[in-house]
């Protein structure tokens, strides 16, 4: 998929993080990411399965330029929920050049991981959460997604 | 251009809102315990799907089971209702405890993707527990009204007041924030309880401004507008 598109640049991400920001304010800037990622994530599932979706969540992201991806199996677990997969993103291309922050920057990757799984799994009770995030003096950014019980 | 408006389904309350609740916007069903402000929250929903249009509760306490086993007992009417949910008309999910941005992420993904009209949230009263401070929920929840301003979907907000009793209610942050108030009551009157509603506040249209009594028949709730609750 990525191929279609290209790189994103980390550059560009910034300035237009800032823009939005000052345009919509923090809160609908953030919004506005997230539903970027989002439907960029339910793309991608819409050619994958429940069997290989954490690989194809990898190499999109690794293709698209996000950074450095890998998904590892959940080593902190955020609650005691069942866990689908930890991506852990070195140079995130959201938070590389990115002032720096007191909470998680990475909305688009976050969007991306948690429209990913939704679409694939047709549930929308999957949370995705960034625990750690370089733009908050982290060596990398790690994204936790779960299940929430119905 | 006339209002656009979405009808609630309740006869006598969409007369008491001369047609129904304008389209997106947010109104808040508030109430004391037991009230039926859920219960009238799905039956907006059902309404709705019945109509064609996706609806979606989000539940933040109940789980969905037992929500669908509630109604199913309050309303056996609604046979076509599991048919509903297995056809995704009505969507019920649970969001996670004290994680604002879940809540979020939820409405976003059910109003961009799945296409939902009509959406409530049951309840802001748990909503405020997600905050350390009132300002804080004030804040947030001024920012989930704007962002939602923005979405083509009319929402309901369920609220739990700590009182029936008209002359004790005090209002909330949500109050202020949402384009209508419509409020439930369990009224004394002579030794028996009465349940009433009342239109408080609807913003861009003219509304009833007297108590109606209500009853909650088998089919879903009766508004008996024009009668007197005294």
């Amino acid at each position: 998929m990525a191929k279609k598109g290209g790189m994103v640049d980390a550059q560009i991400l910034t300035c237009y993080r800032q823009a939005s920001k000052r345009m919509f304010g923090d809160f609908q800037a953030e919004r506005l990411a997230v539903a970027v990622g989002e439907s960029h994530g339910r793309e991608l599932a819409m050619e994958s399965d429940v069997k290989k979706i954490a690989q194809d969540i990898v190499a999109e992201l690794n293709d698209c330029g996000f950074g450095t991806v890998r998904a590892e199996k959940p080593t902190t677990v955020v609650a005691h929920y069942d866990t689908l997969s930890n991506f852990v993103v070195k140079d995130s291309a959201e938070a590389v050049n990115s002032e720096k922050s007191d909470k998680p920057l990475c909305q688009i990757i976050r969007g991306f991981i948690r429209g990913a799984y939704t679409q694939v799994y047709h549930q929308e009770n999957i949370s995705v959460k960034e625990t750690k995030c370089s733009a908050m003096g982290e060596k990398e950014c790690v994204f936790e997604a779960y299940w929430v019980p119905m | 251009m006339p209002l656009e408006r979405v009808k609630t389904g309740i006869e006598g309350l969409d007369s008491m809102l001369k047609g129904g609740i304008p389209k997106r916007h947010h109104v808040l069903f508030a109430g004391g315990p037991g009230t039926g402000k859920t219960t009238m929250a799905m039956e907006f929903l059902y309404h709705g799907a019945q109509a064609g249009e996706t609806c979606a509760f989000i539940s933040l306490e109940e789980k969905p089971d037992r929500i669908v086993e509630n109604i199913t007992s309050t309303f056996p009417g609604w046979k076509d209702l599991k048919k509903l949910i297995k056809d995704e008309k009505l969507i019920i999910v649970k969001a996670e405890k004290w994680n604002f941005e879940n809540l979020v992420d939820m409405i976003q993904s059910l109003v961009d993707h799945r296409g939902v009209k009509r959406l409530v949230v049951d309840s802001s009263t748990l909503l405020k527990l997600y905050f350390n401070s009132k300002l804080e929920f004030r804040r947030k929840l001024f920012e989930l009204m704007d962002f939602l301003a923005n979405i083509d979907c009319t929402m309901v907000l369920t609220a739990e007041l700590p009182t029936s009793d008209r002359s004790l209610m005090r209002h909330g942050a949500e109050q202020f924030v949402a384009d209508g108030i419509i409020v439930l009551y369990n009224l004394e009157k002579a030794e028996k309880r009465v349940r009433a509603i009342e239109v408080l506040k609807m913003r861009g249209t003219d509304h009833a401004r007297e108590i109606a009594p209500i009853k909650f028949g088998p089919d879903g709730i009766e508004v008996f507008e024009g009668e007197k609750v005294y």
